[in-house]
């Protein structure tokens, strides 16, 4: 995923519009009757917090000012008393908080993944892997901190706001007026800094994420860089980069810098307003100069939440054009699916046939059909080679047959059956594939073996390998099947990364085995091997082979050779280069070379 | 498919200790900065200890002036002075956060660069996919956690260190009974903040493993969509991630417990300052040494560190993860096995690239012997062909050569030069490698062909594509030589990528050409079309390719074949043919291998 992308989306902001609220808040639901417990503990926490303040003036006008030793011990022991229930009631409100944050983000990550089990692959095929991956992992966790205390922080500020000005207007109505105004003023300051430092702060997460890219990129081809003696070149470009960076920091870091001591400046102004007002008041004997301390530490309690929920507010935008997108992928329909009525078919015999299919990528055909009315007919047990040039529509048979995707035109039929009236899993399960790219998942060899056969014996594996005359190979690994294979199989070498691979196709017991360029990089002595043994095993199940080399191709009991996504000629080797057509030619292409 | 178990490394407190050591000395080239900094965050300190004990003062004065009905004059001028303060406060505040922010970042960026340059520079373990290649591969990641130690943890210690010293001495002014009073409400909820935050730390380290894992689970799904579908998997998929999402939603649950049942608790030893304070107060009043005033400043400067406790939690759990991303940085740049410098280096002759072996041992540290005496001799403009079963060492063999690594015994000599006494860049400069992955750089064609040769001209450029038989599909591109490739740009086929580094190796005019198994993992098709490349470019060129195919090397002037570190035999085609019974082997395999399409 491009960088660009991504913080395309970091920065986006949007409402949450209600129908998406209500779902987001549905998953609250099963907790309501603790949420409002713990919101109403909250409340409480506020109350807590302005006795201690009012006990504070109490404290200093009577037991303080009087020098009465006894009656602050008093008053001491009620303040303790304040803080020890302030302390017991929040140990279970946090908990209680924190626990359904955590098992609401669990449940929403879990129902993320599980759709994308869902999917088909023309979704993965139009959406880069890095945002599929972005709606599971970062935007949820963007949403974390506003579900997890979004509701206890709103509450928290609300409560210290209205009591905190419910306690002003109650001591002192003219104090209350003159705080009034600050209010408007602070949220206006709040928004103000969010709208002119989101520029800035977003040109330091741009020049920061082109420092990041350029280190990846450099690491990655370290190598080359060291090979064409480059270093002090990819080091000057560093510096090039840092230098941008260090400039978006200093000018961001100028403008938020104001941001804190400009809301200071205004509570302080309230401040002096409160001691000459105040003064006033204790002077004339309307108050009393506890009184006044706790008018001045009110003041914190009515205009401190401003500058919270200004963050609050901010965070719910960021927060909610993230749940956006990820409801966005929750709503996508995958595109094949089992229809009504599917059933499963038991066991296979791996008879394959296409009638006159039609097939595109593209379903508005911007690009053109991949295949274009092609049939013909795979009888179980027989192995079918798929011979043409790039782009002749191999890969798109292949395609259908595993049911990644869906014809526009014909019918596909599995054992006679159209493919659509089978259930997608009970067909996936009689499928064995080798891939072009050989994916293998991080953990050792018998675990991505264990992928396809739960149950699998370490003998039953080591059994695999010799079956596909690949003992060798296994021996080879520093560990056997407990070698650990790295993320994507990064520790294994691309050949055995193949191996690997084709034995967890043949272990998954296939009626219909299919294998995509699997031993282009192997190397020949053990690609002769497994042709060889591949022979052996060919009747077992029906075989569907996409290869260049000829000694693959050999094997096959038939060629289909296509070209612009149409079968032109098929026959056996022998036969078709006798014929002197299509498939001759690209023999003799070969051959001359 | 259970990701490894990573065992949560323990946090030792004495590497810690000397890695905050060497992070805190990171400061000292900046002397000025820093202590016009520190001065900054000083003065800004005391003027909000004054702000609160002014408040203090202004309350205290106005009690004798009770029902009095006029403000006395000094109230006045309390205020007055009050506000002034304020001003200044602000002032410093702003002041000092753009200070500290100038300068970490100055300090960030030169680490950054340090690491940079040292990770570069050093021997070529990073690719061998062991565990110290890997920790200098995060040691990069590592430095984007470490960097917030020299703003947010250094200066948010320091805030909070200044600010709990201050209010001390300002309660001692008052009276040592406050002083000792804040003293042991302050010293006990700072030092559990400080322990509950190291165990914070420590947790969160475990539940970013798990998350970790959570998120590796998610990434290799999407990627291996096509796997998952193929078998059929989906619901093991979703089971197996429900079990990690589980272990981390688990070892959260934990930490929450632990968090929760503990911090109101600790919140709650700081608020017993006040009823200490203000019953200190009304035993002083009582006893007729102090006023109200006294009290009121105590209380208001006491409130300050009040505030500083809060965020503290959050600090301590950035400093312990900076610190220990740290230690990770400050091991590779402690790491001695760079390339040698360029002291004392010969330069090298003129010549046409002649190349002895001369012997060669080698072994990766620890490891078997990958090389068990290599001799060859490739006269200068000739082309030999290195075939050789996986394992035989020949991807080592070339690796020599641009001193990617040196060999345990043995000599390379360039046109009658040891390498080893070149200057490593003029070296490998004068090696041109194409490696099996082609990886191109986000730039454009026409910078990716001159990566080694910046000073090219386009008509150089052009050249070696054309040589690399490049050229025909660069014009097609949307804008030709311009057009952006690598990771950002348009997407080449193999094939395309590989005869771009082709002509890349070839702008540098190296003297020797190396192709390591160059046409690997390429398609049938594909490898044809670069060969047309290579055997252009290998003409006239000191030429090594190494290959597990005889059809890529057949052409060479020679052919050496590699067997477990040996070389077996060196002759032309037609010699190899009756000398090696391997080449045989190989060979007759292919022939019954050929592409069709």
């Amino acid at each position: 995923m491009s960088d660009e992308m991504e913080l395309e989306e970091e920065f986006a902001r949007a409402p949450l519009a209600q129908a998406r609220l209500r779902r987001l808040l549905g998953y609250l639901k099963p907790y309501k009757r603790t949420m409002i417990w713990a919101l109403a503990l909250e409340a409480l926490w506020v109350v807590s917090m302005l006795v201690e303040v009012e006990l504070i003036g109490y404290a200093q006008d009577g037991p303080v000012a009087g020098g009465d030793w006894t009656g602050m011990a008093v008053l001491a022991a009620v303040m303790l008393g304040n803080v020890v229930f302030r302390a017991w009631f929040t140990v279970w409100e946090i908990r209680t908080t924190t626990r359904i944050g955590v098992e609401v983000m669990h449940a929403i990550r879990k129902d993320v993944f599980d759709h994308i089990q869902r999917l088909s692959m023309r979704y993965f095929d139009r959406t880069k892997q890095g945002r599929i991956i972005a709606r599971a992992d970062r935007d949820v966790d963007t949403m974390e901190h506003l579900l997890l205390w979004g509701p206890v922080v709103l509450v928290n500020l609300v409560f210290s706001m209205v009591l905190g000005f419910g306690r002003m207007c109650g001591s002192h109505a003219s104090m209350a007026l003159w705080i009034v105004p600050a209010i408007p003023v602070l949220w206006a300051l709040t928004r103000t800094f969010e709208k002119i430092s989101y520029p800035a702060y977003r040109r330091v997460r741009e020049t920061h994420s082109s420092i990041s890219s350029h280190v990846a990129e450099t690491i990655t081809g370290v190598r080359v860089v060291m090979a064409f003696s480059a270093e002090s070149r990819e080091l000057a470009r560093l510096e090039k980069r840092q230098a941008a960076y260090r400039d978006a920091v200093l000018s961001s870091t100028r403008m938020s810098g104001a941001y804190v001591p400009c809301l200071l400046l205004v509570l302080q102004a309230i401040t002096i307003v409160a001691l000459v007002v105040g003064g006033g008041a204790v002077a004339s004997g309307d108050m009393t100069a506890g009184g006044l301390m706790v008018l001045v530490m009110m003041i914190g309690f009515v205009l401190g939440p401003v500058e919270g929920l200004g963050g609050l507010y901010t965070e719910s935008l960021i927060a909610g054009a993230a749940a956006e997108r990820i409801f966005l992928l929750m709503d996508t329909d995958p595109e094949v699916k089992d229809r009504e009525g599917v059933t499963d078919p038991g066991r296979l015999t791996g008879e394959i046939s296409f009638e006159d299919v039609s097939f595109a990528y593209e379903p508005d055909g911007r690009h053109g059909n991949q295949l274009e009315g092609v049939s013909f007919r795979v009888a179980p047990g027989e192995t079918v080679a798929l011979v043409g040039h790039t782009g002749a529509g191999k890969t798109s048979i292949v395609n259908l047959i595993a049911r990644f995707y869906e014809a526009q035109g014909g019918v596909v039929r599995v054992d006679g059956r159209d493919i659509r009236s089978i259930s997608v899993s009970a067909l996936h399960r009689q499928m064995g594939m080798v891939l072009q790219e050989s994916f293998l998942f991080a953990g050792s060899v018998l675990d991505n073996l264990r992928f396809v056969r739960p149950a699998l014996t370490e003998e039953q594996a080591t059994r695999g390998f010799a079956d596909l005359g690949c003992v060798e190979v296994l021996r080879g690994l520093s560990q056997g099947l407990a070698t650990e294979v790295g993320e994507r199989g990064a520790n294994l070498s691309e050949g055995e990364r193949q191996i690997v691979c084709f034995v967890r196709a043949l272990l998954a017991h296939p009626s219909i085995l299919i294998l995509d360029e699997a031993t282009s990089a192997v190397d020949t002595r053990t690609e002769s091997l497994i042709l060889h043994a591949l022979n052996e095993l060919a009747s077992r199940q029906t075989t569907v082979v996409i290869a260049h080399r000829l000694s693959t191709i050999r094997h096959a009991d038939r060629i289909l050779v296509l070209e612009h996504g149409r079968v032109v000629e098929q026959g056996t080797h022998d036969g078709l280069v006798a014929a002197g057509g299509q498939y001759a030619n690209l023999y003799r292409e070969y051959a001359t070379t | 498919m259970s990701p490894v178990p990573k065992p949560a490394e323990p946090l030792p407190d004495v590497r810690s200790a000397r890695t905050l050591a060497k992070l805190i000395r990171r400061f000292a080239p900046l002397k000025a900065e820093t202590s016009g900094t520190v001065l900054l965050y000083l003065a800004r300190t005391a003027c909000d200890l004054t702000v609160s004990w002014l408040i203090g003062v202004a309350i205290g004065m106005l009690a004798t002036a009770h029902g009095k009905g006029a403000l006395p004059d000094e109230f006045v001028s309390a205020v007055w002075l009050l506000a002034a303060v304020m001003v200044a406060r602000i002032s410093l505040m702003y002041l000092s956060t753009v200070a500290a922010a100038a300068l970490a970042q100055q300090i960030e960026n030169a680490l950054r660069s340090e690491l940079f340059a040292k990770v570069t520079s050093l021997r070529f373990t990073y690719h061998d996919e062991n565990r110290s290649g890997k920790t200098i591969a995060r040691s990069l990641r590592d430095m984007e956690k470490a960097r917030h130690f020299f703003r947010e943890v250094a200066f948010g210690y320091l805030d909070a260190l200044l600010m709990i010293a201050g209010v001390l001495v300002a309660s001692f002014i008052a009276h040592w009974t406050y002083g000792v009073a804040i003293a042991l409400v302050v010293g006990t909820a700072f030092g559990l903040t400080l322990w509950i935050g190291v165990r914070i730390a420590r947790m969160d380290r475990v539940i970013s493993d798990n998350y970790d894992r959570v998120s590796t689970n998610l990434q290799e799904n999407v990627a291996g969509a096509r796997v998952v579908r193929a078998f059929g998997r989906e619901p093991e998929e979703s089971a197996k991630f429900g079990g990690s999402l589980g272990t981390f939603t688990g070892s959260w649950t934990a930490l929450s417990n632990f968090w929760t049942s503990l911090t109101p608790w600790i919140g709650s030893i700081y608020p017993l300052a006040y009823p200490a304070v203000l019953a200190i107060g009304a035993w002083r009043v009582g006893r007729g040494v102090a006023g109200v005033g006294e009290i009121a400043s105590v209380l208001f400067c006491a409130r300050l560190v009040h505030h500083r406790l809060r965020p503290l939690t959050r600090l301590v759990i950035m400093g312990q993860e900076a610190v220990a991303s740290a230690t990770r940085v400050f091991e590779v740049l402690d790491r001695t096995d760079v390339i040698p410098a360029d002291v004392n280096s010969k330069r090298l002759p003129p010549g046409g690239g002649d190349l002895v072996l001369d012997d060669l041992h080698f072994s990766h540290p620890k490891g078997p012997s990958v090389l068990r005496g290599v001799s060859l001799h490739v006269p200068a403009g000739s082309s030999l062909g290195i075939l050789g079963p996986t394992g035989s060492g020949k991807t080592s063999l070339v690796q020599l050569l641009p001193r990617f690594y040196d060999p345990s015994s043995g000599r390379i000599l360039l046109d009658g030069v040891d390498i080893a006494d070149l200057d490593v860049h003029e070296l490998r400069r004068a090696v041109g490698l194409v490696f099996q992955e082609p990886f191109l750089f986000s730039a454009t064609v026409a910078d990716n062909i001159a990566y080694g040769a910046p000073l090219a001209s386009r008509e150089r450029i052009v050249e070696c594509a054309k040589l690399a038989a490049a050229d025909e599909f660069i014009v097609g591109l949307p804008k030709g030589y311009d057009t952006m490739v690598g990771e950002r740009g348009v997407s080449l086929s193999g094939g395309q990528r590989q005869r771009l580094t082709i002509a890349r190796a070839l702008a540098m005019d190296p003297r020797v050409l190396i192709f390591d198994d160059a046409t690997a993992s390429v398609d049938a098709v594909t490898e044809r079309e670069l060969f047309q490349g290579i055997r252009a470019a290998a003409r006239g060129r000191t030429t090594l390719v190494i290959s597990q195919r005889v059809t890529s090397i057949r052409w060479c002037d020679r052919i050496a074949v590699l067997e477990a570190g040996r070389v077996t035999g060196v002759g032309t085609h037609a010699e190899m043919l009756q000398m090696s019974s391997l080449y045989r082997d190989v060979l007759r395999h292919q022939q019954l291998t050929g592409a069709v399409a």
